[in-house]
């Protein structure tokens, strides 16, 4: 959706509005930090693309005319009320904290209002002493995610490494993908994933799911609020009634708020059941098997090192190995900075 | 004009299928006579005996191990029944994508969970039977792709992969040979 967003097939200029990059550090002397950071991420996206921006100065102005102030800090829930009351198609803030080992960790959340999908990426890298280094490193990120598809890599995931492929294809097309990982000097460990079904949902839709991972550091996800769930409740109600709206609440309760820390203890296990598998890979394809999308989790830290939302091979006949030696060739390769050309 | 194009669309098709009947082998180590492996073919028995004869004649030990009875459907409790749960509460949009979210994340955590399981399973294969290697089978007509794969139990690894279209000659014997001969150079 931010792709579409920036990619040049709207009509009407994309509003991209910058919140602050607060200060978490604790020292006052990164306090001045605050505002270059958002304002020369602005400028950087500003000259690259055909857009709107409003800057943190600008954004609390706009602000406490609706007698509201700009927060240091937004839970995820509270996104779309900010996001209507500007008026902007993106909205991006974020804290960074310097580290004691000459480095600094800069966490940036892009929250998209149309789509309600939020994107949160952290980087720890060096403590440049100038500024635009670091600037530069995380626009890197930023430019990648709006210009490639959606597409993030905190490390590539590099030949000789053991991955989990988690995939919608049926056996035959598994062996074709596997024999593209081997032939690249992969090792594939035996998860696949593909196997279930049901009534309600095919594996296909299931799969689908996949394309928002939330961890810790990075995630690609859904805003949601349960704290406007409403259910009828009223003297009316029997006692089964009221038991099954308690076990709502419960499903609610674990799948959804505390959805992460079960998943962890789950990948967790991984470790000990799959000792050599470095990376679990979900990749689904289109049903021509023409393009796909892939998501990758680090087993060890169970992060989200990996994404790309439309990985095609170019050329004549794209089959689903080419598709896959594509999707091999993208994991591989570092990520670099874009050409400055203003893109629509 | 009409018949050009009926001769590109015939091309245009017998090229889809020709390319739809991609032999492919790839393998990481040789899966060699002498090793303890388990044979799991979706199958009748009388053709699963055939197969495993086979192995039998080429000199690997074959384990007892039947997978065709593990469950059915029916024994499948299925998680999507909680989002027809949600159609029956009067729920507001907002309040639907929310419970959307979270059938969505019981499915995620089924499938993680479902491929815990299953190298458990695999896993006893190994030290309950003493099992090396496993390979998984299906064998089809000769105008369809047959394919079999072997997974390395000590390390959860898949070492070989072989999708071979049939021949018209071939048979169910020269099919399970082929695939020995693939696996074990």
């Amino acid at each position: 959706m931010y792709v579409l967003m920036l990619s040049g097939t709207v009509y009407a200029k994309t509003t991209v509005a910058f919140g602050y990059l607060t200060n978490r550090s604790g020292n006052p002397n990164f306090n001045y930090m605050e505002i270059i950071f958002p304002n020369s991420f602005a400028s950087s996206i500003e000259a690259v693309y055909d857009c709107t921006v409003i800057k943190p100065l600008k954004l609390n102005e706009l602000l406490e005319k609706k007698q509201l102030t700009l927060q240091r800090h937004y839970e995820n829930h509270e996104l779309p009320q900010i996001t209507k009351a500007i008026g902007c198609d993106l909205f991006i803030f974020g804290y960074f904290i310097p580290l004691p080992d000459n480095t600094i960790k800069i966490v940036l959340t892009l929250y998209e209002s149309g789509s309600n999908q939020i994107f949160t990426f952290t980087n720890i890298g060096k403590m440049e002493t100038e500024i635009f280094k670091i600037i530069d490193r995380i626009t890197l990120v930023v430019f990648d995610f709006f210009g490639k598809n959606g597409f993030f890599m905190s490390k590539p995931i590099m030949r000789g490494s053991s991955v989990g492929l988690i995939t919608n294809l049926n056996p035959e097309e598994l062996n074709s993908m596997y024999a593209e990982f081997f032939n690249a000097g992969y090792s594939v460990s035996a998860v696949q994933g593909n196997e279930l079904d049901s009534y309600y949902a095919h594996e296909s839709e299931i799969m689908n799911y996949f394309q928002y991972i939330s961890t810790d550091a990075n995630s690609y996800d859904i805003i949601t609020d349960w704290s406007k769930f409403t259910m009828t409740m009223g003297t009316w109600e029997g006692r089964k009634k009221k038991e099954w709206q308690e076990d709502l609440r419960k499903i609610y309760e674990i799948y959804d708020l505390r959805y992460k820390v079960f998943k962890d203890t789950v990948l967790e296990r991984y470790k000990n059941i799959y000792p050599g598998c470095d990376y679990l890979l979900f990749v689904v394809y289109n049903p021509s098997r023409t393009s796909c999308w892939a998501r990758a989790i680090d087993t060890k830290t169970k992060e989200l090192i990996f994404m790309h939302s439309n990985v095609v091979a170019s050329g004549m006949n794209i089959d689903l190995q080419k598709t896959t030696r594509q999707l091999i060739t993208i994991i591989q390769t570092p990520t670099a900075l874009p050409q400055k050309s203003k893109k629509k | 004009m009409k018949k050009i194009c009926i001769v590109t669309l015939i091309v245009y098709i017998s090229f889809l299928s020709c390319a739809t009947k991609k032999g492919v082998v790839a393998r990481k180590i040789a899966i060699t006579p002498g090793s303890r492996i388990v044979v799991i073919a979706n199958h009748t028995n009388n053709i699963k005996n055939v197969i495993i004869a086979r192995f039998m004649n080429k000199n690997y030990s074959v384990k007892a191990f039947n997978a065709s009875d593990l469950y059915t459907i029916e024994d499948v409790y299925d998680v999507k029944d909680f989002k027809k749960v949600a159609y029956m509460q009067p729920l507001k949009n907002d309040n639907m994508l929310s419970f959307e979210k979270a059938v969505e994340n019981i499915y995620k955590l089924h499938i993680y969970n479902y491929e815990l399981s299953k190298a458990e399973a695999l896993s006893d294969m190994r030290t309950k039977y003493g099992t090396q290697y496993l390979i998984l089978m299906e064998l089809k007509d000769w105008q369809k792709v047959s394919w079999a794969r072997a997974i390395d139990l000590t390390n959860m690894e898949v070492v070989w992969v072989e999708n071979y279209p049939a021949q018209y000659k071939d048979t169910l014997e020269t099919v399970v040979d082929h695939f020995i001969a693939s696996m074990s150079k």
